[in-house]
């Protein structure tokens, strides 16, 4: 294999704009959450934002890596998008959670589309191609011929 | 030296077991878990916080106290 | 009809669960353990007309029986007498499996072998003749996939092959060096005229057993008055080489048997080797650990909230159903605060307890919970606990109900002790309420950072008691972090809903009647003598609590606070409801608390302090009595909370009053 052609360059520049994307999504929880609105309907959220911040910069580690490591790169965005992914799950759950609470306490104001609110799903759309792709190189990666040639 | 303990190894080489120290309850378990004398041990790191070690050993990873890392002696020369 | 037993002996994360699912169905229950819960799960398959009952033994790398687990697992292996042990082997990694393989088959009893997920060594390129393995260990070998239930049918025909079988077991030899088998032979002649008190074992065996240095047996043959020749006069350090000689021959034959039957072994980069690059990274792995400890913890108290909703709405109806009926207002506060009042707390954690083992057994199945104590193990050791402490402590400050459930997953007795012990210093959620309160009333703009004080000095406690324990009473207790890291596989939905399933039920079964029953007998206090309004000054509770409020004063508190702290036996929250009848009504209540000539800052912060420490709510006094499984510890570990809740109390009250004028 080598380090010096990049056959999946389109995936290695996605992984790019994921990290831009995570990293914004995660600011604008942020500030959000500190009482700076922009009147988009994302979740004033700061421990989520910072978590968002902080799988931004895995994303960035795997770029940095891609560089000179492929399976560096491949295991870095592997990783934090399957998390992203698994975070975005779980923010489904909990506001559906918090939904359904509201609606059986029978408060006025509910509102469906606060289950999307969460930045993660957000983030986590926009790395669903990333993660397809690099789960396949992943599997090949851990795979692939040096064991029994 | 070559003849080093496995806490001394740097992360990512790797030896061959010559000798397991201290109590026999440690160092029982220490070979049921396949450190014998004659296994091939990588150290592969550290954890975050310094403590403790992720080795492979037989195909498998293991992970040891840097106390019980001490109580390993590996050889780097025959490792390579 | 023929009924066999069978015994699913393995390592640890080699899928025996996964096997016992797909082999016994919903047909389990778990069998209970004298001493800490080390359980064994007992299930039932039936075929035609033979009915299998399976015991699911803990995971355990050898019989040495260092660890509980391990004693258990021996202790049915050499007693119980099954008809059959199955040995689940990683198809993955097969020398260090085949070590157990090698003790498990000189007991002597029919033996089976399951070579479990072959299909992911099939995908790493190992390939394994499973002919030459059996032909060699002459133990039958069964390629299954327990995930999805390939292999199932012959490994069950397998089974009931080999107890069919009328010859005696011949499997492989293990070649000792010739001066350990001299002695083998020596000791064995001379048991095999005291056979009778070799209980299951052979002579052969049972001398085997006795070189490898099972204490137990030969305590036990010491106390029948026999003189074990070459062991008696054996000095300990050549005993110690003896057990490891024989240690050595063990892997050596699992060696041996290995490289004839796989054909080639694992190549540079394992999976796990990628994943674990970013999971344990210097910088990331522990802000990516503690992130999904925050997702863990909303969800368990999110996604379980409408339940909980649902559950309380269910109750509401009741009640009101209740007060549709004409009847005795004794019967029916009976029913209403008693009975319904009591199922109710029971039932209001059984949506936590099942989000978080659904989350738990996840995270356990991937690999991930191992990375986690991994990566936290420093920090816990550092105060005398295990890295997989850490998950326990943080469920705790949602409740400590599922935080105590949740310590299952540490080995060693003295850890899970500990972890017991100090979880109920964790703040809470239910003890908030007290704390807005009193820091509302009397801290004004200061009740946010006094609220934080106790938050941290909870874990302060916490720590400084669990460093108590295992400097004082665990002391000689090892605890080696000699723990596996295992690879990452895909968690199974199936598997953690089962888990999730049975550990409910059993929370419902153990821990709900202690539950139950403490509530009724606050119900008790509150309501006798008959007549006397609910809780009130002329009840059982506030004549108690003015009888004992003399030993709570060197801590300041009047009465009407001591008659609150045992109404937070029942949980912490309701304190504040009990305060607000005995001060005539919830609405006055911080007025009245204000206006108390009695009460000052300093004793307000004392008893937030004491509240914080004292004792769990009687529904964790369930699940500690449930997991510590005796009442000698579940005793000292309210003993302990009171004991400590007093002493800092009398501390805050007397160093605050230096600060925060009286």
């Amino acid at each position: 294999m080598s380090n010096t052609t990049y056959p999946h360059k389109y995936l290695y520049g996605w992984t790019g704009i994921v990290a831009l994307s995570t990293f914004i999504a995660g600011l604008l929880s942020i500030l959000e959450g500190a009482g700076i609105a922009f009147g988009l309907s994302i979740l004033p959220d700061i421990p989520g934002g910072c978590i968002l911040v902080l799988l931004s910069l895995i994303f960035g580690t795997a770029v940095l890596k891609g560089r000179s490591d492929r399976p560096g790169w491949i295991s870095f965005s592997y990783v934090a998008s399957l998390l992203l992914l698994a975070f975005a799950g779980c923010s489904i759950l909990v506001e559906g959670g918090n939904l359904l609470t509201a609606i059986m306490e029978g408060e006025e104001e509910v509102n469906l589309i606060s289950i999307l609110s969460p930045a993660f799903i957000w983030a986590g759309i926009i790395a669903i191609p990333l993660y397809i792709g690099v789960s396949k190189l992943m599997y090949k990666c851990s795979y692939r011929s040096d064991c029994c040639e | 030296m070559s003849i080093i303990t496995v806490e001394q190894l740097p992360p990512g080489s790797s030896g061959i077991v010559s000798e397991i120290q201290g109590e026999t309850a440690i160092r029982r378990r220490l070979m049921e878990m396949g450190i014998l004398p004659g296994s091939k041990l990588t150290l592969v790191k550290w954890a975050p916080l310094g403590d403790p070690a992720e080795c492979q050993i037989r195909g498998y990873k293991l992970s040891l106290r840097r106390a019980e890392a001490a109580l390993i002696t590996v050889d780097t020369k025959k490792g390579e | 009809m023929k009924d066999i037993r069978i015994l699913l002996a393995g390592n640890p994360n080699v899928g025996k669960t996964t096997l016992f699912n797909s082999l016994c169905g919903v047909h389990q229950h778990t069998g209970n353990y004298p001493g800490v819960t080390v359980e064994i799960k007992e299930g039932k398959r039936q075929i035609n007309d033979h009915s299998l009952f399976v015991s699911d033994l803990p995971g355990t790398y050898s019989l040495s029986a260092f660890t509980p687990d391990e004693q258990v697992a021996r202790d049915a292996l050499l007693t119980s007498n099954p008809d059959a042990v199955v040995q689940i082997v990683d198809a993955t990694n097969i020398e260090r499996n085949l070590f157990l393989t090698t003790q498990l088959m000189e007991i002597g009893l029919p033996m089976v072998i399951a070579l479990n997920m072959s299909d992911l060594a099939d995908e790493q390129k190992i390939t394994i003749d499973a002919e030459c393995l059996e032909k060699n260990l002459k133990i039958p070998v069964v390629r299954i996939v327990a995930r999805n239930g390939e292999g199932i049918e012959k490994l069950v025909d397998t089974i009931i092959r080999v107890t069919e079988k009328k010859t005696p077991v011949d499997y492989k030899k293990i070649e000792y060096p010739h001066s350990v088998t001299t002695h083998i032979a020596e000791i064995g002649n001379y048991l095999s005229s005291h056979v009778s008190l070799l209980g299951k074992l052979s002579p052969h065996y049972a001398a085997i057993r006795l070189m490898e240095g099972d204490e137990h047996l030969e305590k036990m043959l010491h106390d029948q008055g026999l003189v074990i020749p070459f062991i008696d006069k054996c000095d300990p350090a050549e005993r110690d080489g003896i057990a490891e000689d024989i240690l050595l021959a063990r892997y050596r034959t699992s060696e041996e048997v290995t490289t004839c039957a796989v054909k080639c072994s694992m190549g540079a980069v394992m999976p796990a080797d990628l994943i674990d690059q970013v999971l344990t990274h210097r910088l990331f792995g522990i802000p990516i650990f503690l992130s999904c400890m925050w997702f863990a913890f909303q969800i368990t108290f999110s996604a379980s909230n409408p339940f909980l909703v649902g559950i309380e709405y269910l109750f509401g109806i009741f009640t009101e159903m209740m007060n549709g009926v004409e009847m005795d207002p004794f019967i029916r506060s009976f029913l209403a605060d008693g009975v319904i009042g009591g199922v109710g707390s029971v039932l209001v954690f059984v949506p936590s307890i099942f989000v978080m083992f659904i989350l738990l057994s996840i995270l356990e199945d991937t690999g991930y919970l191992a990375r986690a104590a991994f990566v936290m193990d420093r920090f816990m050791h550092s105060v005398g606990l295990h890295g997989k402490s850490f998950i326990p402590f943080l469920i705790g400050f949602g409740c400590n109900v599922p935080a105590i459930m949740a310590t299952r997953t540490l080995q060693s007795k003295a850890d899970r002790i500990i972890t017991i012990i100090t979880i109920p210093f964790m703040s809470c959620a239910a003890r908030l309420p007290v704390y807005v309160l009193f820091a509302g009333v009397f801290f004004g703009a200061a009740a946010g950072n006094v609220i934080f004080f106790l938050y941290v000095l909870g874990i302060a406690v916490a720590i400084i008691s669990a460093m108590i324990f295992r400097r004082f009473v665990f002391r000689d207790e090892p605890s080696p972090f000699i723990m596996e890291l295992p690879p990452y596989r895909k968690p199974s939905g199936l598997a953690a809903a089962v888990h999730m399933w049975y550990k409910g039920k059993e929370y419902l079964k153990r821990a709900g009647i202690v539950i139950f029953g403490g509530v009724l007998v606050v119900w008790a206090l509150a309501t006798f003598p008959v007549g006397v309004e609910y809780g009130s000054v002329d009840s059982l509770a506030g004549i108690l609590g003015q009888v004992f409020q003399p030993l709570f004063a060197p801590l300041g508190f009047n009465w009407q606070l001591v008659v609150g702290l045992i109404f937070g036996f029942v949980a912490k929250e309701v304190v504040v409801g009990s305060l607000g009848t005995l001060y005539g009504g919830e609405e006055m209540l911080e007025s009245s608390l204000a206006a108390d000539p009695t009460l000052s800052p300093v004793i307000a912060l004392a008893y937030m302090v004491f509240v914080l420490l004292y004792f769990p709510c009687v529904a964790a006094f369930g699940v500690i009595r449930q997991e510590l499984g005796n009442w000698k510890w579940t005793c000292i570990a309210v003993g302990w909370g009171i004991l400590v809740a007093y002493i800092v109390a009398f501390i805050t009250l007397h160093v605050g009053s230096l600060f925060i004028g009286a």
